[in-house]
């Protein structure tokens, strides 16, 4: 591609940078990859280790006082039944729709930039979707006893869970996300972790990713196994992965509540959760790329494809935004019209307001290839899209329970420090399995990145072949 | 393990090469040779190595469909069951204990409204399925086992790093040396044998 660029005078400006950077063999890319988890993780990462395990702590603190007294310790109150618990699971899971959407749709459409990524934004699925989980079951106050509701378990009782209701779905839905995640994840992984085994020198890492590994050996045999195995988990991971966030809009959209009672939402959840996915996946990946010496593998292309994602992905939002209120003002519903103007005029005015500026108006900065390729940007655009479609959870949430039909029911929320200390707390419980994946695993597929490299080789062989059979 | 007759000891002869082609066409002479217990190691999928030693297509394809259409069947099965299947009369002797299905009755909706099956007939669908890649493949490949004779070639370490591995198994001690001159001639390097005693 780039000698055909240069051939044609393309303008410097208009040829992407490759997908990886400088001469590159199998020993340097094993080298390079494998090099964060031999070295010493450096203070750094134990300074960020300690503040997230600190947050991780302050989380375990507020599970043990909520099962101790009761969900009555949240601000959750009537009219609004549901408030940050859902508002923080739906945005987790959202997050690790990013994850799924690289490692298997993109596998799925061959898409070679996918390669580099994977690995972390599998990783940041499987910690996000354990956040997200976390959420209803401590909702249900004892969940313990959720077990005969929402998994058919027999019990002397005889009670069955009611499979008609989304909320049972959901269960379905996300505890198969998780375990397909996983084993997607480690599947993917089992040849890593037998580079691992054989490039260790010391003893005690040789038998622990020997045990990890399966015995791995790399044979032929192995292989051809295994790339049916990982491209059927892809195959039936992408049609998983759409199906997830659209349950859990049916959370919401099979009610009759205004603000919820709407048929646009799965497909604007699912965009939804690719958006604030790839936001957070670069908010991360900005920072690890830089310093765990990923740069030649996690290149400005990627970076760049992934903020076209945001843009592409936050006019699909905000295409459903407006198709929501159009819906609103077209239905002729008081109730839906008074939602509406709650949403621009009431209390929690500010916050859409916020949201509509973070999810509609700040990606557009990404039209610019200046600002794709200016990581300051980037990063703090990402960091607005997270916050941005928080805001929207809370949005669909709050501010349709709030006002909805009869005024004498209205009523207004407000979080408690528990549930300002659980979100913390999750956010420092996924900061701390981050830290512990970049630390003992390597973040970058080997295996793929090294197949990557192979084809890539391929490819510019074949430019060269016909590039020298054209000038005969 | 009285059996007076010793079994043979397989040996393995191993070889590396710094090229994948030409570990491939290494494999590619051998088997026209008439070498048939050949195996590739390569730190990545070598394109092609399927073709060299003449494999047959992955079963995981198969396994997987079993486990999603069992996994399906079972969802549907069980939310039928559970939410649109009453006392019937012959399905519900004590035999079945608490195993019994309830009628439930919610808006006087049907009962069975297969429309509102889907989601959880299609997550276990999904769910069996992904078991049934993960541990198809790891059965079939014979995975876990932490143990196996090539490991006992130090430089095989290599095999997941940056070289192309190739073996020939025998049970003919005679064809040991000539294994290993053709394998040389190859222009393999590293050239290394392992005897796997017979248990």
């Amino acid at each position: 591609m780039g000698s055909a660029a240069e051939k044609l005078d393309v303008p410097p400006h208009m040829i992407e940078p490759p997908l990886m950077e400088g001469p590159q063999t199998d020993r340097t890319l094993t080298d390079s990859i494998l090099h964060p988890v031999w070295r010493d993780p450096g203070r750094g990462w134990w300074m960020l280790l300690g503040i997230t395990s600190m947050f991780l702590g302050v989380l375990i603190l507020c599970i043990t006082y909520l099962l101790l007294t009761g969900v009555g310790v949240w601000g959750n109150n009537s009219p609004v039944y549901w408030a940050f618990d859902i508002i923080n699971f739906v945005w987790w899971v959202g997050i690790g729709h990013a994850g799924t959407l690289i490692s298997a749709i993109l596998l799925l459409f061959q898409q070679g930039w996918r390669t580099s990524i994977n690995r972390f934004a599998e990783a940041m699925t499987l910690f996000a979707v354990i956040c997200a989980a976390m959420f209803p079951a401590l909702h249900t106050g004892r969940p313990w006893f959720a077990a005969y509701w929402l998994v058919p378990i027999p019990n002397t009782m005889q009670m069955w869970p009611n499979f008609k209701s989304p909320l049972v779905w959901d269960v379905f839905a996300i505890s198969t996300y998780f375990t397909v995640s996983l084993l997607f994840w480690y599947v993917g992984l089992i040849p890593d972790l037998a580079t691992l085994r054989d490039a260790s020198v010391s003893k005690v890492r040789r038998m622990v990713y020997g045990i990890f590994s399966l015995g791995w050996r790399g044979s032929a045999r192995h292989w051809n196994n295994w790339k049916w195995a990982y491209l059927l988990l892809a195959g039936i991971s992408t049609p998983l992965v759409l199906s997830v966030h659209t349950i859990v809009s049916f959370d919401f959209a099979t009610s009759i509540l205004p603000g919820w009672h709407t048929t646009i939402f799965p497909p604007y959840f699912v965009a939804g959760a690719v958006f604030s996915g790839f936001a957070m996946v670069l908010s991360l990946l900005i920072p690890a790329r830089k310093f765990m010496g990923l740069k030649h593998v996690v290149t400005m292309r990627h970076i760049d494809n992934m903020c076209k994602v945001i843009l592409v992905t936050g006019w699909m939002v905000t295409f459903g935004y407006a198709c929501e209120m159009f819906a609103d003002w077209y239905s002729g519903s008081v109730y839906e019209i008074g939602q509406l103007k709650t949403r621009f005029m009431g209390p929690y005015a500010p916050f859409f307001l916020l949201l509509l500026f973070c999810n509609c108006v700040v990606p557009q900065l990404f039209w610019a290839k200046s600002m794709r390729s200016n990581l300051v940007v980037v990063w703090i655009v990402a960091l607005l899209v997270n916050v941005g479609m928080w805001l929207e959870r809370f949005v669909i949430v709050v501010i349709s329970l709030h006002q909805d039909f009869i005024p004498a029911s209205w009523g207004m929320y407000k979080p408690t420090i528990v549930d300002i200390g659980m979100f913390m707390g999750t956010l420092g419980l996924f900061g701390t399995a981050f830290l512990l994946f970049l630390k003992f695993v390597p973040a970058v597929a080997l295996a793929e990145v090294k197949e990557l490299r192979y084809e890539l080789e391929l490819e510019k062989e074949h430019a060269a072949h016909a590039a020298a059979g054209g000038t005969h | 393990m009285s059996s007076p007759k010793k079994a043979a000891s397989t040996f393995w002869i191993m070889g590396s090469f710094k090229v994948g082609e030409k570990c491939l066409a290494a494999a590619r002479a051998l088997r026209a040779a008439g070498e048939t217990e050949l195996d590739i190691y390569s730190n990545y999928p070598l394109h092609g190595a399927e073709d060299a030693l003449g494999l047959k297509k992955s079963k995981v394809p198969l396994i997987v469909l079993c486990c999603a259409l069992f996994g399906a069947a079972n969802g549907y099965g069980i939310q039928t069951w559970a939410n649109a299947v009453g006392d019937v009369p012959f399905l519900s002797g004590p035999w079945l204990g608490s195993l019994r299905g309830y009628l439930l009755n919610v808006g006087a909706r049907d009962a069975h409204a297969w429309a509102l099956n889907v989601p959880v007939t299609f997550e276990l669908g999904v769910l069996l399925g992904a078991f049934g890649a993960v541990i198809g493949m790891l059965v079939l490949n014979g995975l876990p086992r932490l143990h196996h004779p090539v490991f006992e070639v130090e430089a095989f370490r290599s095999a997941q790093i940056d070289r192309y591995w190739i073996s020939v198994t025998t049970k003919d001690p005679a064809k040991v040396e000539a294994l290993k001159a053709q394998l040389a001639e190859l222009t393999a390097e590293e050239i290394s044998l392992v005897e796997e005693e017979a248990e």
